[in-house]
């Protein structure tokens, strides 16, 4: 359950109030959870001026600041999956899964997130379309018209009119062809082979001419069993492809007889086709026709380590491999064996699921190093931790604090922060993402595509800068630039200079001074996303401010509570609201809500600016946020910073997000954790990276509690 | 009391003798001819006809006024808003007075709409939370799992809706938005999501249609498909032995869909079939799109593709922006109409033309041969209605209901039935034994709805 106040309180009561659950965190977690009791009140939360890393890992015996709490098995949502897909497939991977991801059913949301382990489920629908997507990505990366086929005849089926059929083979008895029909597909090189034997009389061995549309092509002695292989070109269409005989001895004294036993015809290609399908030689570099088994094996052990995000065992690639060995078996190619295999690897909860491991029993403990790497790489990135990334976690080094650090900034400078942390900030805590489901008046307040694009993209940006920044993260709220592109420059009525685009994006960075915009609350992501199709909703516009950066809950609406009047005749929206609130019953929630929307009532449902509403009142944007009156946009901006619950409101969702489970205040430990990440945030300047920083630093983000029993 | 009769029709010979004779193909028919495969052999092998049921669901209640016909027995006069079954009144049944006890407040205060939606077929209380989801099992599924038991070897079910959802964390009063876009329910905390892009449901439906496949090649690829699930199920077995309790719970869930693809894939290959045209994606003709995924079940119905389906018009307290059908406003606005009666005539307007969706499908549904000379009509239940009475009031009593179909000659049709007090659970439990099950409760039923 959830400790906010509600609206039944009073007003006055509503800021959180950490303190005291603060202190019972603490208590709790060192009685309950940690390995060690003693040394309490000696957390990092009372002295924020402590060092903020400690030289080595936390060792077994320290006390716990924060009872870092139970994560569940995590399902890759499916921006992760998408994400997940192209950093280990590659690019045509990535496409193919990004298309049907866009498909899956939408994940389950928890406190604004998409990525809550406790919510995220799994449904049968979902697994269908996860079981099309693998099927997809697995051809996109292992091609299906250009890769090689194997055909093979077996000889006794085949026959001849020389000779005869013994048990599995034809014996050649004199000379003479052994000649089938093959059908190619696609012109290049094959390998042309004949498996064969002989039954040896005389002084010499028997002789076999590999014949391809009557030419011979290969002429060997054999010796014994063996396959006999050469390499041709062969163009689309049918060939005769056969095993020719031409040395028969037959010593009819001693009845000393040479003969030819062929076992099958088989053509294998094309070869040089499948090996240039791009991505392919990243997984396969042995020569499959030699060893079906072993090159199975050598390509899939490295790609099922990178797709599980930790070591494997030799037992959990076999199947894989059998996979391989199915379909070769059954007459399909290699390569037709690795999509198998690909698809099976998708489709395995070591993929889909990031599980943590308690092996050690019921006590709290330190995750792995590869655990660690996971979590980071979500976070900052959306996907799976990379090359460089997994070698500090191979290394066993990854949760020293240097180590730790300069991971963090190494990644967040890494261009796949603004795909995950900066998009999932921007379309989850900030909810640009409502865009998606809200259906402006098309007539009163046409929203193009490309612009309603572009806003999201513009939230996103403006985040990515404060990322890159030691702003201190309220300036959320005020930051006095933006980034447009032209339709969106055009839209609002700023200027839009092409030549200020360096990185190519469409997007330039451009100052508001002079403009009633500043801050994330003045963009049309978020005004629009929290309006309705006809008018603007100060109500839904300050309950998500309230909600999303005051962590503050204005509670339930009461039963029976009157409608608005959606009159315009009777008074502007503000007014009508005004006399809505004037219910004393109403008024304990609208009395905070209602002055942060009227704070905005200057941008129309579609964010544009205005003097006027639709229904031609004027604009009043005056209003009073506990007890501090304000002017326009600026001013409400100013008042929502000054207040106290903002800092660890910010760092409860950021928190939340970066572990990918919901901090709730009424948990001691998660109280503790936020209190933690708050104050050591402020000792850093209290930007969005020292935020994130203090998160990764923390216990909750580093150790975790088993969840081996239900309660 | 049970709901076993006598007088269900029975498979004919002369149609049966037919099909061994080898005289009947289904390639060439006109599309709402062309009886399924499966049902073809399920007759020749003189197996249970097929039963099917359909829910229907629409948001933001209903103007009663305008709905609720003046008499009982045989369908008359139509009033204003079910005008439009006119031409199908004959396999309707308006059911008044029936009531959702679960989505009744309690102690829970405000979320009606949450409520009415999340119950709506499981007739379940809800936890009032927007991160522990809890509910029932809703009916259709119950269905579903029977039919599945009996053998039955298609999709379990489909859930289609023409609203997206589930991404804005934007719920109801406290609810989680799991209760307000999803009315099918697998469990009490597996929700079962909707699709809402007509093209990929075809493509999901109808992708397996490959009748150049050779035998030997749909074989092949059957074994290809059950390797790769036996090696996900080996992972699955040895990842679960590390897990505490609660992740294994989330591994269930994958396993399930695992083990689902494993049915799919035993079934019967989908050889012939006429689905029809594959769809656009989502029009922008609101009309159009909810005909294209109503045209989906018709023929997810008329393919033997699955015999279980929901559909949301639009999710619970839609907002719908109405003015395609010259309506200017959201429709949960609009409907807390206090009494205003220019919104009484929006309303209308807007049932009305939910009304006219109704009509549609079931217009449909009633050319769908299954089997016998017997139409989707006379084997199925379509139940729709709406989460809550009235828009306004966010009432859970007087539900307005419509069912359609006979539901294999256990429905009197074309009537006006008054239930005064009872609980919609009991129709369901009407819809459930007529699906051939044995149950005699379902929730709070007290007995089956005799209609």
């Amino acid at each position: 359950m959830d400790e906010k106040r509600t609206c039944a309180e009073a007003s006055t009561a509503w800021r959180h109030q950490h303190s005291p659950v603060l202190a019972l965190g603490v208590w709790i977690a060192l009685c309950l959870g940690c390995p060690q009791e003693g040394a309490a009140g000696e957390g990092d939360v009372d002295e924020p001026d402590a060092p903020l890393l400690p030289d080595s890992p936390r060792g077994p015996g320290d006390p716990l600041a924060c009872d870092p709490g139970a994560k569940t098995l995590h399902r890759l949502n499916r921006s992760e999956y998408a994400r997940t897909v192209a950093d280990l497939l590659g690019p045509a991977a990535g496409a193919a899964a990004a298309v049907h991801a866009a498909a899956f059913p939408a994940d389950d949301v928890a406190g604004g997130f998409d990525n809550n382990a406790d919510v995220l489920s799994t449904s049968p629908l979902l697994v269908e379309k996860l079981d099309a997507a693998a099927l997809a990505i697995a051809a996109a990366v292992f091609p299906d018209g250009a890769a090689a086929t194997i055909d093979r005849q077996e000889a006794e089926a085949v026959g001849s009119d020389v000779g005869t059929a013994a048990g599995s083979v034809w014996n050649l008895f004199s000379n003479g062809d052994l000649t089938a029909s093959f059908t190619i597909a696609t012109t290049g090189r094959y390998a042309v082979r004949v498996r064969a034997d002989q039954e040896a009389a005389g002084d010499d061995d028997a002789h076999l001419g590999i014949v391809v549309d009557g030419r011979s092509v290969l002429d060997v002695d054999v010796t014994g069993l063996a396959t006999y292989e050469v390499e041709t070109e062969l163009t689309a269409g049918a060939h005769s492809i056969g095993a020719r005989f031409d040395n028969d001895f037959f010593d009819a004294g001693t009845d000393a007889d040479r003969n030819l036993l062929v076992d099958f015809l088989e053509v294998e290609g094309p070869l040089d086709v499948a090996s240039t399908s791009p991505g392919r030689a990243r997984f396969v570099s042995c020569n499959p026709s030699s060893e079906v088994e072993g090159c199975a094996r050598a390509s899939l052990t490295p790609l099922l380590r990178r797709a599980f995000r930790r070591p494997v065992l030799d037992e959990e690639v076999t199947p894989y491999v059998a996979l391989v060995v199915l379909a070769t078996g059954a007459g399909d190619s290699f390569d037709a064996g690795l999509r198998l295999a690909t698809q099976a690897m998708l489709l395995s909860p070591n993929f889909l699921y990031r599980a943590e491991f308690d092996d050690d029993g019921d006590q709290t403990h330190r995750i792995s190093t590869h655990e660690l790497a996971a979590r980071l790489s979500y976070f900052l990135w959306a996907s799976m931790p990379d090359e460089t990334l997994t070698l500090k976690a191979d290394d066993g080094v990854l949760d020293r604090p240097a180590v730790l650090e300069a991971e963090v900034t190494r990644m967040l400078a890494d261009p796949k922060a603004r795909g995950g942390v900066a998009e999932a900030l921007a379309a989850q805590w900030l909810n640009t993402r409502g865009l998606d489901v809200v259906a402006p008046d098309a007539d009163l307040y046409p929203l193009s595509d490309d612009v309603r694009a572009a806003l999201k993209q513009e939230t996103k940006l403006v985040v990515q800068a404060l990322l890159d920044s030691d702003r201190p993260a309220p300036d959320l709220l005020d930051v006095d630039f933006t980034f447009v592109n032209a339709p969106l420059a055009a839209f609002y009525g700023l200027p839009f200079d092409a030549g200020d685009d360096d990185d190519g994006d469409g997007f330039v960075r451009v100052s508001l001074a002079g403009t009633n915009r500043a801050g994330v609350l003045t963009h049309g992501a978020f005004l629009t996303a929290n309006s309705y199709p006809f008018r603007t909703s100060p109500v839904k516009r300050g309950r998500w401010v309230v909600d999303q950066l005051l962590c503050l809950d204005p509670g339930d609406v009461p039963p029976d509570v009157p409608p608005l009047n959606e009159d315009p005749a009777s008074g502007s929206v503000r007014e009508r609201m005004e006399a809505h609130r004037s219910e004393p019953r109403c008024a304990a929630c609208h009395v905070l809500m209602d002055p942060i929307g009227f704070g905005l009532e200057s941008f129309d449902p579609i964010g544009r600016s205005r003097t006027q509403d639709a229904d031609g009142y004027d604009i009043d944007d005056d209003d009073v946020f506990f007890d501090t009156p304000f002017t326009n946009p600026a001013g409400l901006a100013a008042a929502l910073k000054a207040q106290e619950t903002l800092p660890s409101c910010m760092a409860e969702k950021l928190g939340s997000y970066t572990l990918g489970r919901g901090l709730d205040v009424a948990v001691a430990g998660d109280a503790c954790t936020i209190d933690d990440v708050t104050a050591r945030a402020a000792a850093a300047g209290f930007s969005l990276r020292a935020i994130l920083g203090a998160i990764v630093e923390s216990d909750a983000f580093q150790m975790r509690t088993p969840t081996r029993s239900l309660e | 009391m049970t709901l076993i009769r006598t007088d269900r029709p029975r498979w004919g010979l002369s149609r049966r003798t037919l099909l061994r004779s080898g005289l009947s193909t289904l390639i060439g028919l006109p599309v709402l001819e062309a009886m399924a495969p499966a049902i073809a052999r399920a007759q020749a092998n003189g197996d249970d006809p097929p039963r099917r049921f359909f829910a229907f669901y629409l948001p933001n209640g209903m103007h009663m006024p305008s709905f609720t016909p003046t008499t009982v027995g045989a369908l008359g006069t139509l009033p204003l808003i079910l005008e439009p079954l006119e031409p199908v009144k004959q396999h309707v049944t308006v059911v008044s007075g029936l009531e959702n006890r679960a989505a009744f407040p309690g102690d829970d205060g405000p979320g009606d709409h949450a409520r009415g939606t999340g119950t709506f077929l499981s007739v379940a209380r809800l936890l009032k939370s927007d991160v522990d989801i809890q509910n029932g099992i809703s009916v259709d599924q119950a269905i579903a799992g029977h039919l599945r038991s009996r053998g039955y070897s298609g999709l379990s079910s489909l859930e289609l809706g023409c609203e997206s959802g589930g991404s804005t964390g934007n719920c109801d009063s406290g609810y989680s938005c799991a209760y307000v876009v999803n009315v099918a329910w697998a469990g009490a905390q597996s929700p079962l999501p909707k699709e809402t892009n007509p093209r990929a449901v075809f493509d999901r439906l109808f992708a397996g249609l490959d009748p150049l496949a050779s035998a030997v090649e749909r074989e092949k690829q059957r074994r290809y498909r059950q390797s790769i699930l036996d090696v996900v199920k080996g992972d699955s077995a040895r990842l679960n032995a590390r897990l505490g309790a609660k992740d294994r719970l989330k591994l269930d869930e994958h396993l399930t869909g695992i083990r689902e693809l494993e049915r799919q894939i035993e079934g019967e290959p989908l050889t012939s079939c006429s689905p029809g045209e594959r769809p656009v994606g989502v029009d922008v003709d609101v009309t159009a799109y909810v005909r294209s995924m109503l045209d989906l079940v018709v023929a997810s119905f008329t393919c033997d593709r699955t015999r279980v389906a929901s559909f949301m018009l639009g999710n619970g307290g839609s907002n719908r922006n109405f003015s395609f059908i010259g309506v200017n406003g959201a429709h949960h606005e609009i409907s807390h109409h206090q009494g205003d009666p220019a919104k009484f005539a929006q309303l209308e307007q807007i049932d009305r033309w939910e009304m006219e969706q109704l009509a549609y499908v079931v217009e449909r549904l009633s050319h769908v041969d299954d089997g016998n000379g017997q139409t989707a009509l006379d084997t199925s239940m379509v139940f729709c209605a709406a989460e809550i009475e009235d828009g306004n009031t966010h009432n859970h009593r007087n539900l307005p209901v419509v069912v359609a179909g006979r539901a294999g000659g256990c429905i009197t049709s074309g009537r006006h039935v008054r239930a005064d007090g009872r609980s919609i659970a009991d129709l369901f439990l009407t819809g459930m034994q007529s699906c051939g099950m044995t149950s005699t409760s379902f929730a709070d039923s007290s007995g089956v709805l005799v209609l």
